[in-house]
Formats: structure tokens, sequence, C-alpha cells
């Protein structure tokens, strides 16, 4: 399934545009659907648009089971290391015991 | 009358504002006169910190009233062909009316909802055109002006961020200068390091991994804009807020840098000497 970023938000700038992209996801991953979320036209995207898009993933899925069922196209250098970063970022955040 | 000072920059805008308002950001007096007749000089950052403080006057329902502003002083000339009294008086100074200098990117107020369109369709392709970089090129550029935009919808009361900018085409140099009037860095780290000093704690909000914020919608704002600007360009960024501030210069020469001065709560400055 290809889902094309913008025929779902205008642009990818904030928490909420994320978070309308990130509600896609989470509906293909309840139904244990693979995702193939196209960048296509979009130059840049910030963290709080990656956030909502990305990491709020990590509430109910683990990076692996991420990392298996979706793949990132058409994107850009910035945008790929901006999503690295942040799921870097919250893989090295101290862990409750 | 509340007099400009000679030289308007980040170090001197601290005591011209702690004239005008108190600790809780409210004007002393509704009614003001703002005198241009001492100013001399006034850089990117005394543009927008005065145009930061026109618009928390706008949002109080304060008056601003010019005085001595005559359009034969060179730094109202400047300010005249950045756009500033066209954008605060309605129109400019100077009939033909000022042509706005091609090197500066003309000051306004920017509010969170029509942030995207003015990065993406005012301020790049005007940036284009002097770097010629190509749009992929500045990305980067882009995302660190998101990031601070985003951070002063999330951090400010106000909700406006007030952009400047000017390219010194000789140097290639670009000197972006973003005011707000949020809460600040020094009170949003205290929220999770209470003891801080205020430098400290603008130092700390620069770190990667550090944030204020719980939960996921944790910002990279600050780290990546001096990671781009610094370590990718060789420029400079300087915070201002609170009582403190940071410098940030890796040193490196490279083929156009970029100084972002950005200045936080700018509200603050010098008021507790009062």
């Amino acid at each position: 399934m290809v889902i094309k970023v913008l025929d779902h938000v205008r642009q990818c700038y904030t928490w909420e545009d994320g978070e309308k992209i990130g509600t896609l996801i989470r509906r293909a991953f309840d139904r244990k659907e693979k995702i193939i979320l196209s960048f296509v036209n979009v130059n840049d995207a910030p963290s709080s648009f990656v956030n909502a898009a990305f990491i709020a993933l990590l509430d109910k899925y683990d990076f692996d089971f991420i990392r298996q069922h979706l793949r990132v196209i058409d994107s850009t250098r910035q945008i790929n290391d901006m999503i690295k970063r942040r799921f870097a970022d919250e893989n090295n955040k101290p862990h409750a015991a | 009358m509340i007099q400009l000072p000679r030289q308007f920059d980040i170090d001197h805008m601290g005591d011209f504002i702690s004239q005008l308002i108190d600790t809780s950001r409210q004007f002393y007096s509704l009614r003001n006169r703002i005198d241009f007749s001492s100013l001399e000089f006034i850089k990117p950052s005394g543009v927008t910190s005065l145009a930061n403080i026109l618009e928390l006057a706008k949002a109080r329902n304060t008056d601003m009233l010019f005085e001595n502003y005559s359009d034969e002083e060179e730094p109202i000339r400047f300010l005249d062909d950045c756009g500033f009294f066209k954008a605060y008086l309605g129109e400019s100074l100077r009939r033909p009316a000022a042509k706005l200098r091609d090197s500066t990117f003309p000051i306004q107020p920017i509010r969170h909802r029509d942030s995207f369109a003015q990065i993406e369709l005012e301020f790049l392709p005007w940036l284009n055109g002097k770097l010629q970089m190509g749009t992929s090129s500045l990305a980067r550029l882009a995302t660190c002006l998101k990031e601070t935009f985003n951070n002063i919808k999330d951090h400010s009361t106000e909700d406006i961020g007030c952009m400047f900018a000017q390219f010194f085409p000789r140097s290639r140099e670009l000197m972006i200068a973003i005011s707000d009037f949020g809460i600040g860095i020094p009170a949003e780290v205290g929220r999770v390091l209470p003891k801080l000093t205020d430098e400290e704690a603008i130092e700390r909000a620069t770190k990667r991994g550090f944030s204020s914020k719980f939960g996921r919608n944790r910002g990279v704002g600050l780290d990546e804009i001096i990671d781009y600007s610094v370590n990718a360009l060789g420029g400079t960024v300087r915070l201002f807020s609170g009582k403190g501030q940071v410098l940030c210069d890796g040193g490196r020469k490279h083929c156009a840098k970029i100084k972002w001065l950005l200045s936080w709560d700018i509200s603050r400055i010098s008021v507790a000497d009062r």
C-alpha cells in the first residue's frame, strides 16, 4: 500500500500534520499491513512532523515492527536524516528499570 | 519619551525594552513615544527586537508613537528600505516609495499559521536568488526555520516571530534574526532543570537529546540549527534569552556562512536591575 503524504496533508510541517499521517500508518499496522510512504514533492520535514508521524508509533509498536512494515520513498536526505535521528534519539533515551 | 539607543543590536536592546515593559511583559504606559533621534546604527537583531516590541504593543492595545525619524539619517533610511515604516506606519517614508534593498528580506511579523508559506514561497526564493544553491541545498535551512517557528508556537504566548534577514554578497554571509516573546529558554529548561543560570540553561538547550518537553514531541530545533549553521557551514549562532546569551562559533570557512540571532524572551533583559 503506497501513501503519498501530500494526498493527506497540505504540508509536512506541524505535529498536527504528522498526526494525520501517523493515524494512517497505525490503521495499516493494526491490520498487519505493510506501508510505503511517499514524500514526493516534499523537500524537508521538521522534527514535530516526524515525531507525530513516526516516533509516536513507538507507543504501540516496537522499532523492529516499524522497520519491517514501513518504507519511505521519494524522500530527501534531510527527511531521511531527520527520521533516523529521531529514532536514534528515542533509542538512546534512558529507560525506566 | 523613550530613546532608541545609538547602536541598536542584541547587546543594547535590553535597556530600551526594560523602559517599556515589566517582568510580566506588561507595558508601564498605554501610550509610549519612541524617539529615533539618537539612533546611529541598527543591526538585524535590533530590527527584529524593535518589531517584536511593536507587535507586543499591538497585542496589548498599547500605542507606540514614533518621534524624530527623519529620512535624511542613514539608519532611518535603512529601516525604511527594510520595510519597517511601511509595516508599522502603513507607508514608507520616502517618495517615491522606498525601494526594498535587494540584500535584505524585509522585516515582517509572522504568525505560525502563515510561516510555512512565508518560508517556502517568500524567503527561500529570495535566498536562492542570492546564494544560487538550489532548493534541495536549502532544505536543511528551511528545516531550521520551521523548527524555530514550531518552537515559537509551542513555547510563546503570542505566536508571532519577527524575522529579518540580510545578505552580504561580498563575504557571501547571511544574517537571519528571529525574535519572539516566548517564556524564554531559561524558563523552559528550568521546568526540568531548575537550578541552572540563564546561560547554563541556554547551553543545555543546545545539546542534542535535551528537551524540556515530555512525551514523543521532543524537538531537535536548536541542536539542528547549530549543527547546520556552525558545523556544516562554519557560521555562528547567537542565542539571547533571559539574562543569558550563548555564542556558538565553529570558525571554519565555507562558501556561505549563516549567522542566526535568535532572540528569545527579550522582555526579561535587565528588568531585574530596576
